[in-house]
């Protein structure tokens, strides 16, 4: 009952937005408000989604197994929370939380931002249009309400690596990213329509920068997921569906640079709204290579072709409605002279190499699929081919990123600007050479990745404490600054440490034999069988002393879920400021009293999390500045 | 017209820069890829022995074994497992952790290298990661195994 009620409410948005959309192909250039009110087809919107979400949800809570995604995602056995977060752990389920997301956007926009009612008008019709192409992909592919008869009694069950917190919060957070572009793109394309007024930009600035931290945050919990969840011991692996998040994170990070200017000096506006359609397109590409099944992996949770060519064919237009508008608007502005030793030249400099990754991260993931398709050939892309062209492009990167807020806007002249930082090089010389004493026999390329991490983050706080020397009121927008290139630092750090300078023992370890990695000791005390609510637990017991002081017993464990006769590894991690100790347990030898281990000591990781936290911290400052300037 | 070659030459130095960075990123490419074979085409085919590879077939029923080997000082559990394509057989020989679902008479892609024709040392070997997806190379070996079922 409860689920025929969920579909009512789908359908009801779906011709809700169905009016937005022939409105905007039809009768796009006069409006006509007393009819097409779109600020209350937005409204109404997303409370026929919220309200058709919340009856998935209560479905999925009391396990409603006549409907199909139910029986094939759920089980009566799963704790109450997996239940709930099961909504999004299937394809159906997650396109209606994409959906719920982006009408939350469409609502918002409506009720705050501070634009004209026609402009409002224009980009709530633009948005709506989205949700209806979204709204029809999910009724016609992947309709979330679907029975299945005859209602089995019991479910499969949810994947049981999708059964960790993890699931609670990825998704929705990454989502609330991806999602946050689309009223990106229905700004800038709305401006276009407009003949591009410069006060869209203020209107377009909060919203890039909330995205932005919900994208930033999205990844870094999907990453750290992956690290304790997977047990490979590794928090990236240039998967392609890695990538596919990491594409549009890499135009918005490339964004929230050129709007600053954009907005400041009303310059490469044109380019701004650019880089706004093109991000929104490659979430949705993003979204394409994840859903669509042509990857394999955890996240493509079916392989349904009529799914992907419809995704393929909204992929298209969507992009093509943007570029057409794009191109045929632009022109407007007088070219701008920028010269390159000055805050418009390094924020020019920066938008290149981020551009220039996102090309050849775009390159090495969708290669291979264009290779099976034209040439039949099974090809994939390893992690080498993307170290090698990204490594190289660190260096003049970093520099641009350290040198870049000390240029004054307008122009500067690099002797003056290196007369004016001659304490911070003195600085930069005296890390360097404690940063070489201390890991001098590490290999050469950590020990430059780690320098580069140091002098972005004291280039960083030098920043501030310039301003507390002169005793002046620290600008938020600098703060925010400061704090998002910190994290970048730390990021670097974090990745050198973990990929370089991992170390790694396999081996097939006796009860009671002791394995010795960094200052650690690693006793193996046997191996525990536990029950859990629907698994049961081989648990190894690791006792672990440091500098023989005895310090915890970590616990890592395999799982066999009963329903899905599935198996996972949950690793155990003792994090410490300097690296992280990162157990997995394997197979029992037949005897059993030997069991196949293997152990990681994983430097400075724990600083990659932090890394995250501070950019989405510094994007927090940006976004409340950017939303007190408005006012 | 002074500002018009201004123009031109950001514009032919913006290109030349394009290309040389797309130049780099293919020869990039080509050096790394990793192409993807099943047992029958290591036997027809000429493979480096030094360039890594993928291998994918099914694990053939009961061909798992376990044996513990000293390696550096340090016991290590050598696992062998044979893979079939129901044409050619070939030895896989892995020193690690399988994933978790691994399992004799299923489908699974190693990477590593050619020691010879019959044997193969995976660094890696990857797992599906659910139980009721196949990677399409190997639901391509799916059909294939069903035709030799029905034969």
């Amino acid at each position: 009952m409860i689920s025929e009620i969920g579909l009512i409410f789908l359908i009801l948005t779906f011709v809700i937005s169905s009016f937005s959309f022939f409105n905007l192909l039809f009768v796009s250039k006069k409006n006509n408000h007393t009819f097409f009110d779109e600020l209350k087809f937005s409204k109404l919107a997303f409370f026929f989604t919220i309200a058709s979400f919340i009856c998935l949800s209560y479905s999925f809570l009391v396990s409603d197994f006549s409907l199909n995604v139910i029986s094939k995602n759920s089980n009566s056995q799963l704790p109450l929370i997996y239940k709930l977060t099961g909504v999004w752990g299937n394809h159906e389920g997650s396109i209606l939380l994409w959906l719920l997301v982006m009408t939350f956007f469409g609502y918002l926009f409506s009720i705050n931002s501070s634009a004209s009612a026609d402009f409002k008008n224009n980009v709530l019709r633009i948005q709506n249009t989205l949700c209806f192409l979204i709204t029809s992909f999910i009724l016609f592919t992947s309709n979330p309400f679907e029975k299945t008869f005859p209602p089995p009694i019991e479910g499969a069950d949810l994947n049981p690596l999708l059964q960790d917190p993890g699931l609670a919060i990825h998704p929705p957070f990454l989502y609330l990213g991806y999602v946050g572009f689309s009223i990106i793109y229905s700004i800038s394309v709305a401006a276009l329509s407009e003949g591009v007024k410069n006060y869209f930009i203020a209107i377009l600035k909060p919203w890039v920068f909330i995205s932005w931290i919900f994208l930033t945050c999205g990844i870094g919990l999907g990453s750290w997921w992956a690290y304790y969840e997977l047990g490979w011991g590794g928090f990236w692996f240039w998967d392609p569906v890695e990538n596919a998040s990491l594409l549009p994170w890499l135009t918005a990070s490339a964004l929230l640079h050129t709007i600053v200017i954009a907005d400041k000096k009303n310059i490469l506006v044109n380019w701004t709204i650019l880089l706004s359609i093109v991000t929104f397109i490659l979430s949705l590409l993003g979204t394409f290579l994840v859903r669509s099944g042509v990857l394999v992996s955890v996240h493509a949770f079916a392989n349904d072709p009529t799914r992907g060519i419809y995704i393929l064919a909204l992929l298209a237009s969507i992009s093509f409605f943007g570029i057409f508008k794009y191109f045929n608007n632009t022109h407007r502005f007088n070219r701008p002279n920028i010269s390159l030793i000055s805050r418009e030249g390094m924020i020019s400099l920066n938008n290149i190499f981020m551009l220039s990754i996102t090309f050849t991260i775009l390159i090495g993931t969708i290669y291979p699929l264009f290779s099976s398709v034209l040439f039949n050939s099974k090809i994939s892309v390893g992690a080498p081919f993307f170290n090698s062209i990204l490594m190289p492009i660190m260096f003049p990167f970093v520099i641009g990123m350290i040198l870049g807020p000390y240029i004054k806007w307008g122009k500067d002249d690099l002797i003056l600007l290196l007369n004016r930082i001659k304490v911070l090089l003195i600085i930069f010389v005296l890390i360097s050479l404690v940063v070489w004493y201390l890991s001098y026999k590490d290999p050469v390329l950590s020990i430059i990745f780690i320098i580069l991490g140091c002098w972005i983050i004291l280039s960083s706080v030098y920043e501030i404490f310039q301003f507390v020397q002169l005793k002046k009121k620290i600008p938020k927008k600098i703060f925010a600054q400061v704090l998002a290139h910190i994290g970048i630092g730390l990021l670097i750090i974090g990745a050198t440490g973990s990929s370089i300078l991992k170390q790694e023992k396999i081996q097939f370890q006796e009860i009671g034999e002791s394995i010795k990695i960094k200052n650690f000791q690693i006793q193996f005390l046997g191996v525990t069988k536990i029950e859990g609510p629907n698994y049961i637990s081989q648990t190894g017991n690791f006792l672990i002393t440091e500098n023989s002081k005895k310090l915890k017993i970590l616990k890592p464990e395999k799982r066999f879920y009963n329903t899905g006769k599935q198996v996972t590894t949950e690793a155990a991690i003792h994090s410490t400021i300097f690296g992280d100790l990162y157990i997995a347990i394997g197979d029992a030898h037949e005897n059993k009293s030997q069991w196949t281990t293997r152990i990681w000591f994983n430097p400075f990781t724990i600083w990659i999390w932090i890394g995250v936290f501070f950019l989405a911290v510094g994007g927090s400052f940006s976004f409340i500045n950017s939303l007190s300037r408005k006012r | 017209m002074k500002k018009k070659n201004k123009r031109l030459i950001t514009i032919i130095v913006s290109f030349l820069l394009f290309s040389m960075g797309c130049f780099i990123i293919f020869i990039n490419l080509r050096d790394n890829l990793i192409f993807f074979y099943s047992p029958s085409e290591i036997f027809e085919k000429e493979i480096s022995s030094e360039k890594t590879i993928r291998v994918g077939g099914m694990v053939k029923e009961k061909s798992l074994n376990r044996k513990i080997k000293e390696i550096n000082g340090i016991n290590m559990e050598e696992i062998s497992f044979v893979i079939t394509d129901f044409e050619k057989e070939i030895i896989i020989s892995y020193i690690g952790i399988l994933p978790d679902l691994f399992r004799e008479g299923q489908g699974v892609v190693v990477e590593g290298f050619i020691v010879n024709k019959g044997l193969f040392n995976a660094n890696t070997v990857l797992a599906k990661h659910d139980e009721n997806y196949m990677p399409p190379e190997i639901k391509d070996l799916e059909s294939i195994k069903e035709k030799a079922n029905d034969i």
